[in-house]
């Protein structure tokens, strides 16, 4: 009945002259319960978060630094509490120079294979190194690193035993693989699966690289199963020093066109910001409200004719093209018998002889308009209804007094 | 608090130095972070040097009612109590269809000093328009800042019903001067009452020469009449469900206050007391005892903020509050909807209780669209169209039908013509001495 529109503090409707609108310390004292309760939810997260370790959602897989399952900093802070010096690279060139930094070139190089490595540097930073270590190298990677060595597909990543006269394998007795590899030159395999796949294969050289088929030796999450451990501590501790290399975007941007960040100028940044805050302030400008709604309770209207119009429809939808002329003719016949000064109680026949001797059509024809004549269609309608019409105003022109015809 | 347009250009002028030392990014940084410091740091100083708003006394000064159409002033004074002057704008809470112009009043108010601020209010809907509290956006002398605040003070307007029908009441007060003996057209009837004798004179109605008074002086002598006087006319209004109908662009309720009102400002000139109800399952509003001048604002004073229920009209109920008004013969007049026979069963299971004592008149309402959808037969919808008007012409005529038959008198009209019908309608029973 009446719509109710809600309203910002109107429910403060004081005596006159009181001021309606809240003090701001009012404000604040009533809205202290929700700070607290902000301030209490922002720490819980703040806690949980910290004790969930999920410190670097962001960083790659066997990152030294993250502590997801999947990164490596049990293997690095081990590596690190054992005097082994643990330099991280994000980029080819960075591993290179901490390569070089090393005094007597015999740093251990350990590769994570990802999609930023370029191949192509491969060559430069194995030359830096003394030993090289990589996890599951790609095609490319291994193209480059020891042709003799081919991809063999991926293993159950299930533990398989050593069985190798590596002394550092043989230590580890038991690791985990994933992918295999197969040899064709002077390679040694161990952890074999099957014949002839191994799960870690070591090239001999000037510069033994070492190729390890599963990450999971190294990852926080699955270090401790079988001699994971012992295997990453062995191959990676082979040195005092450790260079890390887990290739990133710079390995990408190195040699890349420079890019829109470094072609803007520096106040574009800044600019965008300001406009940035001059929008959230338009925004308060515009939309403070200028005191509070007002409620109106409006009386309820209806249409008067929507009865009519939906019976209508009804009937056409029906089809009831009988019912729909009866109530025509109904009206017809009854205008028709006033205009014929006829009685109010005369009966249809009455009316449509005394209709007929005044036109001077035959009966049966006045009867079939009035009476008997049955719609079968909807066009047969429309026509008994122009029938009906004609005929009316055909009598009612006939019966006027001044003898005018009528419109 | 409130921000102004200024603050925000003042905001956006900060990238001239931006882009001025903007060569090197981390300098432009400082500027940028230096540059919103200063924003709002005087936006701050701005607004505690705005005069408070809380510091006004209002007082209002409106008119308390005003027909609908017309226009009345609204005033405000705002009185400065603080130490600070009080520049800003103005609203007042006005309901939308209290008709308040939509711009907001300026003003400058000193300490201590008063303003009046006028508004001319043109309301648009009948009932009781109220605004609750005005609120004051006070500017600070930079124009960065405001501080805002709404402060209670009740204005209330009674919106009348506007009395179209009043163009109709000269004709019908001439008409009922006609019927007066005073005039040469004279009128008999069972109803008139015998007023005085007077010499003949040319034109008068030969048949009210009264023989035996002429016997006896040495001229003709005419018996002059007067219509009946001080009889009682009792306005029923419905305003239930049906009457929340909406009929050629006026609810059916408006135009049921409407005929009342000529109809009472017709019958209180021709000496007839009019006693006025307006009820659904309740009582809504009631008017009696009241004469003259003083009937016709008590009448639109109770009809102001009567709005349709959507609820069932109580029938059975109109007997009792009539006999309460009066025990003796009246014109009882219901101000109601005949549409459909099953609709109006109500209305006719108490119309026999009504005509057993009184002269009963169903006034209704008829929409000239229904006569119009049944003419046109244009096309196939027109016809089916047409021919659910027929029906609904029909099931009234039906209805309408039944309430003669009970005994009452049935007056219908289009939203324009039903105040005229009805008071001709009563013009006709004075004239036939029926009231």
């Amino acid at each position: 009945m009446t719509a109710t529109l809600t309203s910002d503090r109107t429910d403060a409707t004081g005596a006159d002259g009181d001021v309606i609108t809240p003090r701001v310390r009012t404000r604040l004292r009533r809205a202290l319960f929700w700070i607290v309760m902000a301030a209490f939810g922002l720490l819980v997260v703040a806690v949980v978060y910290s004790l969930a370790g999920a410190g670097s959602p962001a960083a790659p897989p066997l990152d030294p630094t993250s502590a997801n399952p999947d990164g490596g900093k049990a293997v690095a802070e081990v590596l690190a509490a054992e005097g082994v010096d643990v330099v991280t690279a994000y980029s080819a060139t960075e591993a290179i120079g901490a390569l070089d930094a090393v005094a007597d070139g015999g740093a251990t190089l350990f590769v994570v294979d990802n999609v930023y490595l370029d191949p192509a540097r491969l060559e430069d930073l194995r030359a830096s190194a003394a030993r090289v270590v990589v996890v599951a190298p790609s095609f490319q990677t291994l193209q480059e690193l020891s042709p003799d060595v081919r991809l063999a597909g991926s293993a159950t990543g299930d533990g398989v035993d050593a069985e190798c006269g590596d002394a550092v394998m043989a230590r580890a007795e038991r690791a985990t693989v994933e992918n295999t590899y197969r040899i064709d030159g002077d390679a040694s395999g161990c952890f074999p699966v099957g014949d002839d796949r191994f799960g870690v294969v070591s090239v001999p050289g000037e510069i033994p690289v070492t190729i390890v088929g599963s990450p999971a030796v190294f990852a926080n999450g699955s270090v401790t199963e079988h001699g994971n451990a012992a295997l990453a501590l062995g191959l990676l501790g082979q040195a005092t020093d450790l260079v890390w290399y887990v290739p990133g975007l710079a390995d990408v941007e190195a040699d890349a066109p420079p890019t829109i960040g470094e072609l803007t100028p520096g106040w574009v940044v800044p600019s965008l910001l300001l406009v940035l805050v001059a929008t959230i302030a338009a925004g308060i400008w515009r939309g403070r409200r200028f005191g509070p709604l007002v409620v109106e309770p409006l009386p309820v209207t209806v249409r008067a004719g929507e009865t009519m119009e939906g019976r209508a429809r009804l009937y056409q939808r029906t089809s009831a093209r009988t019912r729909a002329l009866d109530a025509l003719r109904i009206g017809s016949v009854e205008r028709i018998a006033s205009l014929l000064a006829l009685s109010r109680h005369a009966d249809v026949d009455a009316v449509a002889a005394a209709a007929a001797s005044l036109t001077g059509r035959t009966g049966a024809e006045v009867r079939a308009v009035l009476v008997e004549a049955v719609p079968r269609s909807d066009a047969d309608l429309v026509a008994l209804s122009d029938a009906l019409t004609t005929l009316e105003t055909q009598i009612r022109t006939l019966t006027d007094p001044t003898g005018r015809p009528a419109r | 608090m409130a921000v102004t347009g200024w603050f925000v250009a003042l905001l956006l002028a900060g990238i001239v130095p931006v882009v001025v030392v903007g060569v090197d990014e981390g300098r432009a940084f400082t500027v940028l972070a230096g540059w919103i410091v200063l924003s709002i740091v005087l936006l701050a100083v701005d607004v505690v040097l705005a005069g408070s708003p809380r510091s006004l006394r209002i007082t209002r000064s409106l008119a308390d009612r005003v027909r609908l159409g017309e226009t009345t002033t609204s005033e405000l004074l705002l009185v400065n109590t603080g130490r600070r002057t009080v520049r800003g704008i103005v609203r007042d809470g006005w309901q939308p269809t209290a008709g308040a112009p939509s711009e907001r009043s300026r003003v400058v108010i000193p300490p201590g000093e008063r303003r009046r601020i006028e508004q001319t209010l043109r309301p648009f809907r009948r009932g009781e328009r109220r605004s609750e509290h005005v609120t004051v956006r006070s500017v600070g002398p930079l124009h960065l800042g405001a501080r805002q605040a709404t402060i209670a003070s009740r204005g209330v307007l009674r919106v009348l019903p506007p009395f179209n029908a009043r163009k109709h009441l000269p004709s019908r007060l001439a008409r009922l001067r006609e019927l007066d003996g005073a005039t040469s057209v004279m009128v008999r009837g069972q109803g008139t009452e015998f007023d005085s004798l007077r010499e003949y004179v040319r034109g008068d109605d030969v048949r009210s020469i009264d023989w035996r008074a002429t016997a006896r002086r040495s001229e003709l002598v005419v018996r002059t009449w007067r219509p009946e006087r001080d009889r009682r006319v009792v306005v029923v209004v419905d305003t239930a469900r049906t009457s929340a109908a909406r009929i050629a662009d006026e609810v059916r309720l408006d135009t049921a206050f409407e005929a009342t009102l000529l109809l009472s400002a017709l019958a209180t000139r021709a000496d007839d007391r009019v006693d006025f109800l307006a009820v659904d399952r309740r009582v809504r509003g009631r008017v009696t005892g009241a004469t003259g001048a003083d009937l016709l604002a008590k009448l639109v004073d109770a009809m102001a903020d009567i709005d349709p229920d959507l609820i069932e009209m109580d029938w059975d109920a109109v007997p009792g509050h009539v006999r309460q008004i009066t025990s003796h013969h009246a014109f009882v007049v219901l101000l109601t909807s005949i549409e459909t026979p099953g609709s109006s069963t109500g209305l006719l299971s108490v119309l026999p209780q009504l005509t057993r004592d009184h002269t009963v008149a169903v006034v209704s309402v008829t929409d000239p669209a229904v006569l119009e959808a049944r003419a046109d037969r244009g096309d196939r919808e027109a016809v089916y169209r047409a021919a659910a008007a027929e029906r609904a012409v029909l099931d009234a005529a039906r209805v309408a039908a039944a309430v003669r038959r009970s005994g009452a008198d049935v007056v219908t009209g289009s939203p324009s013509d039903l105040p005229p019908a009805l008071a001709d309608h009563y013009l006709a029973l004075k004239a036939a001495g029926r009231l």
